[in-house]
This record gives C-alpha cells, sequence and structure tokens, in this order.
C-alpha cells in the first residue's frame, strides 16, 4: 500500500507541474501592463519601473516561471497587486468558507444520494423508484443558480425561514449547500441506483437468498457492500470537482469564499491572486482525488491485491 | 487493364451499397428501439419544436426592434396578452428575449460540442490507435487538464482573453475535449484487436483510413450518447457563466444572463426569473431523456 501511495505521489509532480505551467501562460496573456494598472497612467517611468522590479515582472516568459514556481515551492505565491497582501493569505482567509460550503454539498449529495439510489433500487418500477427517477431528470436539469434563486425566494423572503446571505452560522449554509449539490445529488442517486441494480441481479445474490437469508440482510449485508464500490470513487471525485465549482453559488449567496476571491480578482485583474487561487485548488483536488483511489483500493481487496503482487 | 478497373469500381460500388444497406437498417434498429421509449420521444419533440422556433425566430421576430430596443414605458409588466411573459427591467418583451436565447445557447452548445468531439477524435484516436509512448504522453496531457476544475479552467480563459462567444465556445470545449478523448480512446482499443480491423489492414487502408472509415464509425454509438448529454451540460455552464457575468454579455439575450440581470428585480418580480430558469431545465431535461433513450436503443443487451 505505501509503495502506491508513494508512486501515485510521484505521479502527482509533472501533473501539477503541467497545471501550474498552462495556468500560468493563460493568465500571462491578460492584456495591459500591472505596474501601470496599479500606479495608474499618471504615475512616472521611474516608480514603474521600480514596481516591476517589486512584483518580478521583469524578464523573459520562462524566467519569470521559473521565479513564480521557486517562490510557490517555498509557500511564496506572491503579493496580490490589489491589497499588497501575500496570496497565501488571501487565499487561506477564504478558504474555510468555501470548505464548510463544500462539504455541506458533499454531505447532502452524499448521504440522500446513496439513500434514495438504494430505496429506487430495491422497489425498483414502483411508485417511490418513479418519483426519484424524475426527481434526478430534473435535479440534473436545473441550472443551480436558479435552484438557489428560487429557494432565496421561498424561504428568504416568503417564509422568512432562513437568512438571504451570511456565513456565521450552520443554517447559513443549508440553501447554498443544497444549492452547490444539486447536479452531484443527481449523479449520486443514479449511480447508486444503477450499481445496486447490478448487483441486486448478481448471483451471489440469488444464492445469499436461496440459502434463506432475510431480504434486509441481503441488501446490506450482501448486496450493498459491492454496490458501493463505484460510488465511493464518485464521491470522491464530487469532491475535488466541488472545492472548484463552488464559485457559481458563492456569487448567488455572497459567500466569501474563494470562488468570489477568483471573480473579484479577475475583475480587478488581480493576477497572482487569481493564480494561487487556481494552483491552491487544483493541488486540493489531486490529493483528494489520491486519497479516493487509496480508500477505494482498501475497501475493495481485489484492487489491493493487484498493488500486493506487484 | 481497363476491365480491371471496371471491376474495381463495381466492387467500390457495391461495397458502398452494402455500406449503406447495412447503415440504414441498423438506423431503423435504433430508431424503433428508441420509439419505444415514450420519454425519449418527448424529450426528442421538444428539442425539435425549440430548433424550429430558434432557427425561425428572425422570421417573425425583429432583433434589433423586439430583443435589443428599451421602451422603458413597458419595464416590469406582468403577464399580459400582449406580453405573454410580461417585459423585463427595460421593458422588452421576456417571450422575443427568450426565444433569441434558445438559438444563442442551441448554436454555442452544439459548436462547443462538435469542436469537443472532433478535438477527442483527433486525440483519441490517435493515442488508441498508435499505443506506446504517444498514448502516453496525450493521455498525461489530458490528465492535468482533468486536474483542474473545469468551471475554474473555463472562468479564466474568459476572464483573460475576454468576454466573447468565442472564448467562452473555447473555454468550455477545452474543458469537453479530455472527456471525449477518454471515451473514444478506449472504443479505439476495444476495436483495434478486431479481425475486420485486421483485414482492413491486409488489404493495404492506412492508419488514418482505418481510423476513420473502420474504427470511428463503430465507436459512434457511446460518442452520440455522451455528445446529447455533453449538450445539455454545456447549455447550463453557459448560463452559469453568463449569470456571474463572464460569458454572453447583454444586451445580446441569453438565458443566464437574463436571470443575472433580473437578479435585481426578483424579490418584487419573481416572474423575472421564472422564465428562464423553466427554458433551461426544459431543454436540459429533454436533452437528458433523449441521451437516455439512445443509450438503452443502441445497447444490444435492450433489443430483447
Amino acid at each position: 500500500m505505501a509503495k502506491m501511495i508513494g508512486r501515485r505521489l510521484l505521479m502527482l509532480i509533472p501533473v501539477l507541474l503541467g497545471v501550474s505551467i498552462i495556468i500560468y501562460s493563460i493568465l500571462s496573456l491578460t492584456p495591459g501592463d500591472a505596474a501601470t494598472l496599479i500606479l495608474g497612467d499618471s504615475a512616472t517611468a521611474e516608480s514603474v519601473a521600480k514596481l516591476r522590479e517589486e512584483l518580478g515582472l521583469n524578464g523573459g516568459f520562462i524566467e519569470r516561471y521559473v521565479r513564480w514556481l521557486s517562490g510557490v515551492l517555498r509557500g511564496d505565491f506572491g503579493i496580490s497587486y490589489k491589497t499588497r497582501n501575500p496570496v497565501f493569505m488571501e487565499v487561506f482567509q477564504r478558504f474555510p468558507n468555501t470548505v464548510k460550503l463544500a462539504f455541506t454539498a458533499i454531505a447532502i449529495s452524499s448521504i440522500f444520494g446513496v439513500l434514495f439510489g438504494i430505496l429506487s433500487a430495491v422497489k425498483q418500477y414502483s411508485l417511490i423508484d418513479n418519483v426519484v427517477v424524475a426527481a434526478t431528470l430534473l435535479l440534473s436539469s436545473v441550472p443551480d443558480f436558479w435552484l438557489g434563486l428560487m429557494m432565496i425566494l421561498l424561504f428568504a423572503v416568503k417564509l422568512k425561514w432562513l437568512p438571504l446571505s451570511g456565513v456565521d452560522h450552520w443554517y447559513n449554509f443549508i440553501m447554498p449547500g443544497i444549492t452547490a449539490s444539486a447536479h452531484y445529488l443527481a449523479n449520486t442517486i443514479r449511480m447508486t441506483r444503477t450499481s445496486m441494480l447490478d448487483v441486486i441481479r448478481a448471483d451471489y445474490v440469488r444464492t445469499a437468498r436461496a440459502k434463506g437469508c432475510p431480504e434486509r440482510t441481503v441488501i446490506f449485508q450482501h448486496a450493498l457492500r459491492n454496490a458501493l464500490l463505484p460510488v465511493v470513487t464518485l464521491i470522491g471525485v464530487n469532491m475535488g470537482w466541488q472545492l472548484g465549482g463552488t464559485v457559481i453559488t458563492e456569487q448567488v449567496f455572497a459567500i466569501p469564499g474563494i470562488g468570489s476571491l477568483m471573480i473579484t480578482s479577475i475583475r480587478q485583474k488581480d493576477v497572482p491572486v487569481v493564480l494561487g487561487a487556481l494552483v491552491f485548488i487544483a493541488l486540493l483536488s489531486s490529493l483528494i482525488n489520491l486519497a479516493t483511489d487509496v480508500l477505494y483500493a482498501y475497501i475493495d481487496p481485489r484492487i489491493k491485491s493487484q498493488y500486493v503482487k506487484k | 487493364m481497363s476491365e480491371n478497373t471496371n471491376k474495381t469500381i463495381s466492387d467500390a460500388e457495391r461495397a458502398a451499397r452494402r455500406a449503406k444497406y447495412k447503415k440504414k437498417s441498423e438506423l431503423a434498429v435504433v430508431w424503433r428501439q428508441f420509439k419505444k421509449n415514450k420519454l425519449a420521444l418527448f424529450g426528442l419533440f421538444v428539442i425539435v419544436i425549440m430548433v424550429i422556433l430558434a432557427l425561425t425566430a428572425p422570421l417573425f421576430i425583429d432583433f434589433e426592434k423586439d430583443v435589443i430596443e428599451q421602451n422603458v414605458m413597458n419595464r416590469l409588466q406582468g403577464p399580459s396578452s400582449e406580453h405573454l411573459l410580461g417585459t423585463d427591467a427595460y421593458g422588452r418583451d421576456i417571450l422575443c428575449r427568450l426565444l433569441w436565447a434558445a438559438r444563442v445557447s442551441m448554436f454555442t452548445g452544439f459548436t462547443v460540442i462538435a469542436i469537443g468531439i472532433v478535438g477527442g477524435i483527433i486525440l483519441g484516436a490517435t493515442a488508441g490507435y498508435l499505443g506506446g509512448v504517444v498514448d502516453n504522453l496525450i493521455m498525461r496531457f489530458i490528465d492535468i487538464f482533468l486536474a483542474i476544475p473545469f468551471t475554474l479552467m473555463a472562468i479564466s480563459i474568459v476572464a483573460t482573453l475576454g468576454n466573447s462567444i468565442p472564448n467562452l465556445v473555447l473555454a468550455l470545449s477545452l474543458a469537453l475535449i479530455p472527456k471525449f478523448t477518454r471515451i473514444i480512446r478506449s472504443s479505439v482499443i476495444g476495436l483495434k484487436g478486431q479481425e475486420f480491423i485486421e483485414a482492413a489492414k491486409l488489404c493495404g487502408a492506412s492508419g488514418p483510413v482505418i481510423v476513420l472509415k473502420h474504427i470511428i464509425p463503430n465507436a459512434l454509438g457511446p460518442i452520440i450518447v455522451e455528445a446529447t448529454l455533453a449538450v445539455a451540460r454545456t447549455i447550463i455552464d453557459i448560463a452559469g457563466l453568463s449569470f456571474i457575468g463572464l460569458g454572453i454579455q447583454p444586451p445580446n439575450p441569453e438565458w443566464g444572463a437574463m436571470l443575472s440581470d433580473a437578479r435585481k428585480y426578483m424579490i418584487q418580480y419573481p416572474y423575472l426569473i421564472m422564465s428562464p430558469g423553466i427554458a433551461i431545465i426544459l431543454t436540459a431535461a429533454s436533452l437528458t431523456l433523449i441521451g437516455d433513450g439512445l443509450r438503452d436503443a443502441l445497447d444490444p443487451k435492450m433489443r430483447n
């Protein structure tokens, strides 16, 4: 196992290098000179030159990239053009809100996704199944930000049950969590249902029934454990994507997270912040994917044995 | 010599005829299966109507007068017989804007998918057919793209290159190419070892010919299914990016941009945010139903 984790961690290095090169090249296409942008048009050529030196804007593309990268490796993501604070600090301040939102969404989509997926598979073609399948279709087709707006209208404006925005209490995250989870919930229900239906028809489940196991034991002991394997991967992948996918939800509910930091920074052409936030999230989602793969190998002995033999 | 040439032509013709016949019957089988699925038929019906409306919109809607021109006297009027869905904050008819937005969304959506498929076929087929080092290089490159969450990638591309439809298309198709590359690569690898490919090779067909004429047509099923589902997702994504101000720009109508405009007034005038949202759901849900129906129709296991 340790060997597998080590090898996967090594494989992460070229991927992350590639990610940083791609993001760096895209963002370096941003038009306009950053130093002039900060100081305004009335600044003297001297002060612009001084600031360029300070921000590390001099030199060719490769030189700048190498300088930036060596900074990143030491934990220095540069300084924000706008606030002059270290980028790492800016990102880290906003990070807890994004994490709270992402995990609320993952919790909602995983718990309800697996629950409804099982229910719908066990009672295939029943009324419950049809309702769940229809709801899944609706959930996967609804634009998440629109769902958020509708919930604001209903729960915050009309019924006044939940606050419009804010991040100080747990109930502030209910509506944003549901909004961000909609598509993932639909995916999880679909995946659990399909996988459960496959397993229920498997020979060993028939054997379990034939030898007289009670239905509950068959479903939970025999079927569910195997059916959940692909779902675990899906949840892991979702988690990685979710961290980067809360941008729109953060905009709807005015949550000061990494997504809204990025949008403001993009509007202000604050390239180091956008760059730092993107690389940070890419690193995080790669690590989560790796963790999922390890977990997957851990719960599926067949995969574990593949790595042990090697 | 001339006799020989004649013979080859007739052979080729016969093969073409046979291929045509085979294709037709295959299509017929798929259609017969597809027809049984009432929900998928409903989805197809909705999409066909929307495509027709979107294509013919210029015949009954004047872009400048009905979609763009502001008329403050008429602003924020609820649904009435004159304006079926009401008017927006600038006094423009919502139904007209909604229909025009369907044009924008569908055109952008289908372009994105087309680029995604072509890119996916080029990369996926090359990787799958050649294998080895090339395969490794391409797939590692794809891994890099998959490590960046897609929304963020699209946002940074649109933000740096500027807000325009071509840049939006570029950003969204870059997000799709890795997905299609993977699907096509795995079908190519699956088909590569089969006898009819060996036969084509022995006949002296070159690599690109084998891939384009023999492998891709056989791998088309899953590609079409994925493409239909991807159009649905792309239309939602276009709306999302436009909603946060990074997609299609006002005054051009787009469902997400309309929602973004309407947001300021939604508490007093909730009808403003209803219709664009329902339009997106209807389109995305119909496309998903078609995609699911096609998947079942193409699956030989479901044919009995």
